[in-house]
């Protein structure tokens, strides 16, 4: 498969000020996105998971050119998106082609707005004549399992799971490969909740559409994705395809959020601690590993010093983390030990002396 | 909350009696020709402040001119320049604000610091500066104060599209790649009109006592031409002998500014009807009836805990 979309050494930060220091003043920089380097592919489901606060929609919107990057690029087919402007009529020209789908679907409509009345402008926006427009809604309505009669009601008086049916509606009338959905599924009902999801597994097989997916929910980008990131304070710190994922977890983060998950059987046994704490602000970043001041595998003087690099520990499976740095299981493509390797601490100790 | 919920929260008293009033004003305004029974500017040395007649119902000025004619004609030139005087500052302070919201940037900066340099002067004060550069008339009043009215609506009208900026629809607008001026026309604006609008209905109340300010001292309308403010500076020294003729442009201006603040604040019960309660229709009559005590001789023992109970039940 070929990549839709490349992501090279993207940041973005927020500046959120000036703060005095030692040596002049230094601006306040939020990181909300630190150098993260993936490739989306053509036709995947990719998943990007992390706790709020973790940069998963910046990341999306910055995939989308809604916000400018403070550095790096985003490739899309090739062409360097993230270098127009995103109001410029260039990228408007490229908006349909990606769309996005958003966490709340009642407050994504113009309260003001009929909802007729503005897929109506989205299709005209896209050149579409009236009777294309008709045609094309209507299309979108028995592809989705929406009812035309639904055109009749007012804004207030849909559902939830209407009314994200019609945000897919709206978001799929330009004809979009490429469909992002922040959160799309976690205002919803249960219920609705796999409606749509099905929604969307259905749509992205039919249309051959790349979806990107994101989520605070490991169960729905299990159900969903070929492919899962997972983001920690702005930096991916392990990604693999779902099954290798969820089968495989490798880094102390994944395996806590792993373990954090809602079970069907609770009397079951917790292999690992589900993580405690919050998520650092990601302003006052820690140092080394940002994962080092919550990890329970924590190796002090390394992990609070030194930012791992990415290992690919098998095919796709990237992990950033020093504990499996020189793990001779890991490389042998076996499943690491529970409280991750005790071979791999002893190095990683060794290691320390060298740095 | 439906339509009819809305409507009958926006019918109140006050708020009929207002727009009652209004109409009545503005149709008088346009048809001051065919309504008046002498024309306004006719001098009469021969009855001078002339008690109410048959020939003049509310009689005549310090110049013996019909009094009625001139409170009509007034009404005329009153509302028509209030008018104007909104509607200049709309046309230049809701674009303005529009842009500075959702531009931001230096645009915005720029121009909010106008804003606060104008805002910062009272506001008749630079008035008067500006008619002094301008010069007297009616025309160049009605331009000055149009023009100092922009800032307060061009700072409201940011603060609205900030607020709408900052909304779900307005990113997803972007997301499908609507641009700048259909997310500022066709989203924004439907969202945010309504609250203009009541901004509007004030602005018009306080252009009619500006203007009558102005007038008042004589920077606005020029003799013979009826106005409210000039005709109560005209009569003001004969309040003792002939009160009539002082104080009826004034009570009409008080009257015509109460009418458009209530009218105002109907406009935003309509929009958000828990906020305010104004005495509807209904309560009036309930209340009418309940005075009567054959019809409901109960009512007098517990009268408030009794209309509670029944407010409860019917809302």
């Amino acid at each position: 498969m070929s990549a839709l979309f490349e992501i090279r050494e993207l940041s973005k930060y927020f500046k959120l000020g000036t703060r005095r220091e030692e040596g002049g003043r230094n601006p306040l920089l939020l990181k909300a996105v630190d150098s993260v380097s993936f490739d989306v592919l053509a036709g995947e489901c990719l998943g990007i998971v992390g706790e709020s606060g973790s940069g998963k929609s910046t990341l999306g919107r910055l995939l989308l050119n809604m916000i400018s990057p403070t550095s790096g690029q985003v490739l899309y087919d090739g062409q360097e998106i993230s270098a127009l402007k995103p109001e410029s009529a260039a990228m408007k020209k490229l908006r349909g082609d990606m769309q996005m789908v958003f966490q709340n679907p009642r407050s994504s409509f113009n309260p003001k707005i009929p909802i007729v009345r503005s897929l109506h402008q989205v299709a005209r926006l896209y050149g579409l004549s009236e009777e294309a427009a008709e045609a094309r809604i209507r299309e979108l309505f028995a592809l989705t399992g929406l009812g035309q009669d639904i055109l009749t009601h007012r804004n207030d008086e849909l559902s939830g799971g209407q009314l994200q049916r019609l945000a897919i509606v709206r978001a799929l009338i330009p004809g979009p490969r490429f469909l992002m959905a922040d959160e799309a599924v976690s205002a919803l009902d249960v219920s609705v909740r796999a409606q749509i999801l099905e929604l969307f597994r259905d749509m992205q097989q039919r249309l051959g559409l790349t979806v990107f997916f994101v989520s605070h929910d490991l169960s729905v980008v299990e159900y969903l994705c070929d492919r899962i990131l997972v983001l920690y304070l702005g930096k991916i710190l392990e990604s693999a395809p779902a099954d290798e994922l969820f089968a495989r977890p490798l880094h102390p983060y994944t395996r806590s959020l792993l373990a954090a998950r809602p079970r069907a059987y609770p009397e079951e046994v917790r292999e690992e601690a589900p993580l405690a704490g919050e998520i650092p602000g990601a302003v006052d970043l820690p140092p080394g590993c940002r994962f080092s001041s919550r990890c329970p595998e924590m190796v002090p003087g390394l992990c609070d010093f030194v930012e791992p690099a990415d290992t690919e520990v098998s095919p796709g499976h990237k992990v950033a983390c020093h504990l499996l740095r020189h793990c001779d299981k890991i490389e042998a493509g076996g499943a690491p030990e529970q409280k991750g390797c005790e071979e791999c601490g002893a190095s990683v100790g060794k290691e320390k002396v060298e740095i | 909350m439906n339509r009819r919920e809305r409507m009958r929260s926006f019918f109140t008293v006050p708020v009929l009696l207002s727009v009652a009033f209004l109409l009545a004003v503005l149709l008088v305004s346009v048809f001051a020709e065919q309504l008046a029974p002498h024309d306004p500017d006719t001098l009469d040395p021969a009855s001078v402040l002339a008690a109410p007649s048959a020939e003049h119902p509310l009689g005549t000025d310090p110049s013996g001119r019909d009094l009625l004619s001139r409170l009509i004609f007034g009404a005329r030139s009153t509302m028509l320049s209030a008018f104007l005087v909104v509607l200049i500052s709309a046309a230049a302070g809701i674009p303005l604000g529009m842009l500075a919201g959702y531009r931001r940037g230096i645009l915005d900066k720029v121009l909010m610091r106008l804003c606060d340099a104008v805002l910062s002067f009272p506001s008749l004060l630079l008035a008067f500066v500006l008619v002094a550069a301008f010069g007297r008339g009616i025309g160049n009043v009605v331009l000055s104060l149009g023009i100092l009215y922009v800032p307060m609506l061009a700072k409201l009208t940011r603060s609205l599209v900030l607020v709408e900026s900052g909304k779900l629809y307005v990113e997803a607008a972007h997301a499908t790649g609507f641009g700048g001026a259909h997310i500022l026309l066709r989203e924004i604006l439907p969202n945010i009109f309504s609250t203009l609008l009541i901004q509007l209905m004030l602005d018009v109340g306080y252009a009619i006592l500006d203007l009558s300010a102005m007038n008042f001292i004589g920077l606005g309308v020029q003799p013979p031409t009826a106005d409210w403010g000039a005709m109560l500076q005209s009569a003001r020294i004969h309040v003792k002998n002939a009160p009539l003729v002082a104080l009826s442009p004034g009570i009409l201006i008080v009257l015509t500014v109460v009418a458009f603040n209530i009218l105002g604040d109907g406009i935003s019960a309509y929009l958000d009807p828990a906020q305010r309660k104004l005495p509807s229709i209904k309560r009036f009559k309930k209340a009418l009836l309940r005075r009567d005590p054959d019809a409901d001789p109960g009512s007098k023992v517990l009268p408030r805990t009794r209309k509670a109970g029944e407010e409860a039940a019917h809302e």
